[in-house]
């Protein structure tokens, strides 16, 4: 690429190359729009700034190859570079800041306000007056999708192998460019026969098949039915939430009760329920197998859901104790002097107040349960088993189905995404809790 | 509206004994404040009338209902607290409705009612935004609205001013007050604050150390206090209560310190104390004229309080006298004066029993 003798894949290279522009691109609007100057104006710095360092990291690369080869190892003549790349785009950024009709010395930003600002010549607040805190936010919000973009790779990547074709999945070095096929999805879903060569000249000159059965004719496959991923999924789904629901709930009322009465021996039950969490879920799951198949409970989903709700209650618990003890006793009284029974005001009052509580507790509830591998593996095997151990057993047969896999996992990734950013409103618990000591 | 009776009601939180057994009586319409210093069992003693605290022993009637058991629901009384208690996830109209919801009122005589206090308290203009964004002083106002609203047979304030800054204080004070007369609601209201006890009750509670230690209007626990602790305890600064030895008609204070007493009390303290014994000589500030005559003492210092001095007065080396003087008055320190002091206002302690002495009086 570009012509230079780079010792590393070309993936790395193009991505890097991304990794620049997305940055300059993302940290300079940033810091125009909280100079004033309109957002474009940033991404339009960004993006040359980004180019402008994209190819000073090449040239880097160029003049840091000795460096790797004498180390032998590419991923540290990487790293250098991204930290030189990191001085020059900040050193760059800075430069360019002279360009552009800053906000001089005891002149107003006023992030709230928006709009050219009205100098103000005396302030108290040294982030107003101050300029030198503007790149401490270009710094900061660099940083910050620095990391965003180093911890989104694994998944990023994760996505693009879903769409890759088994050869592209396994190449070396790894293609960034590639064709998108639906191969790992459908090889997920469904259950495959392996074809003979007489068999697929016959295929081919059917005219009924359909897009995938097409697709998996060109791996010299038909498709005989559906696999069980879709039924493990939807066990994942049905055990998590409702496990969830339980262990938020039950926690709730006994949080709610730790917290506001006087209960004897409080502090020795709070640990009795703590201590539950202190032994490692793995210890267990040989009792708990044993347990389970005298009792019944094995691959059952009703058995799944009171494990995963156990196990989740003395989190909850105490996690939902915190946040009841936030909320001012004075409230219920109110609402109890007012003629309230103690269910309707913790109806009408304990559950708005503590809905920040709740949510947080329900991220993390449903996270545990949805993500649980051990014990889905040891206590389920057909009925009841949940997407996590049934995603290796994708591996199938003639090599790894790499394709397949991140397939999978990708679906399996989505609902937590949704419960957790529908919730995220109410996950930032400062500006809520705020709210609440205020009232 | 409602008469409040307390026999014998005494908490117990463990071995602390936050209010020993106490016998109240608040009558209809009556403005009565509990006052001490914290921790003296006076909000205990407002949660228990209220049904949020239970009691330990005795009964509480309220309009001759024993309702010493029954759910703070069931007692029809408001109660404000120091902190508001207003829900902030309610715009301050469903705060103020909350209370008639309960009672399933319909939604005409809700907002009827509603309007009708937002109205009287002068809250109109905020009736649709959320608590938080409100000033100390309508917080309060709408913690009023939501007590008032329903109307009940009683009122219970815990402190209801103690978080708001002193300018708006001394406004709700008034307002307080004002409410009270117009809707003549029989109040218990707690505080720790004697000025406001002595500005807004028609009867003040004095409580210490879990005991009642007096009931009277403002006028009695200020010029008669019942024991060295009310003594103390109202007024700022507090009486003035010195250690001295009574005989034939004269307690010495110090040496070369004596004071005569006044003729009506001879009787009274020859009886009491046999003839002779050690008391304690209380009287206000307000009861010193400094003059050429009466009991030496040296200027300690002195304080322009704007409408009056306070003179700090050295007694023998051991005891601050304090002393009110008018405005224009003013000694250098160490000066040498004599004080003299008004015989109505003159009090006498039992140092044992710390209880006043009272005077019996002859038709």
């Amino acid at each position: 690429m570009f012509g230079l003798d780079i010792p590393l894949p070309d993936f790395w290279i193009a991505y890097f190359f991304v990794f620049w522009v997305l940055i300059g691109g993302t940290t300079a609007p940033v810091m125009f729009r909280h100079q004033g100057h309109p957002v474009w104006l940033g991404v339009l710095t960004g993006g040359v700034v980004g180019v402008i360092s994209g190819v000073v990291f090449m040239v880097l690369l160029t003049v840091l190859k000795p460096l790797a080869d004498v180390v032998d190892d590419p991923f540290l003549g990487i790293l250098v570079s991204i930290l030189i790349s990191a001085v020059l785009i900040l050193i760059a950024l800075g430069w360019l800041r002279r360009f552009v009709p800053l906000a001089r010395a005891n002149e107003v930003v006023t992030l709230a306000e928006g709009g050219p600002r009205a100098p103000v010549t005396y302030s108290t607040r040294v982030d107003k007056v101050d300029p030198s805190w503007l790149s401490v936010q270009g710094i900061r919000a660099t940083v910050v999708v620095m990391l965003a973009v180093l911890s989104l790779i694994p998944v990023v990547w994760m996505g693009m192998t879903a769409f890759k074709s088994r050869a592209d999945a396994v190449a070396s070095p790894p293609k960034v460019i590639f064709e998108p096929t639906m191969e790992g999805f459908i090889s997920l879903l469904t259950k495959r026969r392996q074809l003979t060569d007489a068999q697929i000249a016959e295929y081919k000159q059917r005219e009924d098949l359909a897009w995938y059965d097409e697709v998996m004719l060109k791996r010299g496959q038909a498709i005989i039915g559906q696999s069980d991923y879709v039924k493990r999924l939807r066990n994942s789904l049905i055990i998590a939430s409702v496990s969830t629901v339980l262990s938020v709930t039950l926690g709730l009322l006994s949080a709610y009760a730790f917290s506001r009465f006087r209960i004897p021996g409080e502090g020795d039950l709070l640990f009795f329920i703590l201590s539950t969490r202190m032994l490692p879920p793995v210890v267990v799951t040989i009792p708990i197998f044993l347990m389970y198949r005298e009792l019944g409970l094995y691959d059952t989903h009703i058995g799944m859901i009171l494990l995963y709700t156990a196990f989740n209650l003395s989190f909850s618990v105490w996690l939902l104790k915190g946040f009841i003890d936030e909320i001012p006793r004075e409230y219920e009284e109110a609402a109890l002097v007012d003629g309230y029974t103690r269910m309707q005001a913790f109806r009408k009052i304990v559950l708005p107040q503590a809905v920040t509580g709740i949510a947080a507790t329900t991220v993390f509830s449903f996270i545990f349960a949805w993500n649980e591998y051990a014990f889905a593996l040891m206590l389920t095997s057909d009925k009841a088993r949940t997407a996590p151990p049934s995603i290796p057993s994708v591996l199938g047969t003639g090599g790894i189905e790499w394709a397949a896999i991140a397939a999978g996992s990708l679906g399996f990734l989505i609902p937590v995404v949704i419960v957790t950013f529908s919730l995220r409103r109410y996950l930032l618990r400062g500006v809520t809790f705020g709210a609440i000591r205020q009232g | 509206m409602a008469t409040i009776e307390l026999q014998q009601v005494e908490k117990k939180f463990g071995d602390l004994h936050a209010v020993k057994p106490m016998d109240l009586t608040i009558h209809d319409g009556e403005f009565v404040v509990l006052l001490g210093p914290s921790g003296c069992g006076k909000t205990t003693t407002l949660r228990m009338i209220s049904g949020l605290e239970a009691v330990t022993g005795g009964r509480i009637i309220l309009n001759g209902r024993d309702v010493t058991w029954a759910h703070p629901s069931e007692r029809d009384i408001a109660f404000v607290f120091q902190f508001f208690a207003l829900y902030s996830h309610l715009t301050v109209r469903q705060n103020i409705a909350f209370p008639l919801q309960a009672q399933g009122e319909s939604k005409e005589t809700i907002r009827q009612r509603v309007a009708e206090v937002a109205r009287l308290l002068r809250i109109e203009h905020v009736l649709d935004v959320k608590p938080g964004s409100l000033s100390g002083g309508d917080r309060q106002r709408v913690a009023l609205a939501r007590a008032l609203v329903r109307r009940p047979a009683a009122f219970l304030m815990d402190e209801p001013l103690g978080a708001l800054d002193a300018e708006f204080r001394e406004t709700m004070r008034a307002e307080i007050k004002r409410l009270h007369i117009e809707q003549h609601a029989t109040t218990v209201y707690v505080t720790h604050d004697q000025i406001e006890a002595m500005a807004m009750g028609d009867r003040i509670v004095v409580m210490s150390d879990a005991v009642v230690q007096q009931v009277g209007t403002p006028a009695q626990v200020y010029h008669d206090p019942a024991n060295l602790f009310v003594a103390h305890f109202i007024g700022s600064p507090g009486m003035n209560l010195i250690k001295g030895r009574y005989a034939a008609g004269t307690v010495h204070l110090r040496e070369g310190v004596s004071y005569p007493v006044p003729d009506f009390w001879v009787s009274t303290l020859n009886e009491v104390l046999k003839g002779e014994g050690d008391v304690i000589l209380g009287f206000r500030p307000e009861a010193v004229t400094v003059n050429s005559e009466g009991m030496p003492a040296t200027v300690y210092a002195t304080d322009l309080h704007g409408g009056y001095t306070m003179l700090h007065l050295d007694l023998g080396g051991e005891e601050i006298v304090h002393a009110r003087a008018p405005r224009s008055v003013h000694y250098p320190i160490g000066t040498a004066v004599r004080f003299a002091l008004e015989p109505a206002m003159v009090r006498f302690f039992d140092p044992v029993t710390e209880k006043a002495i009272v005077r019996e009086v002859t038709a």
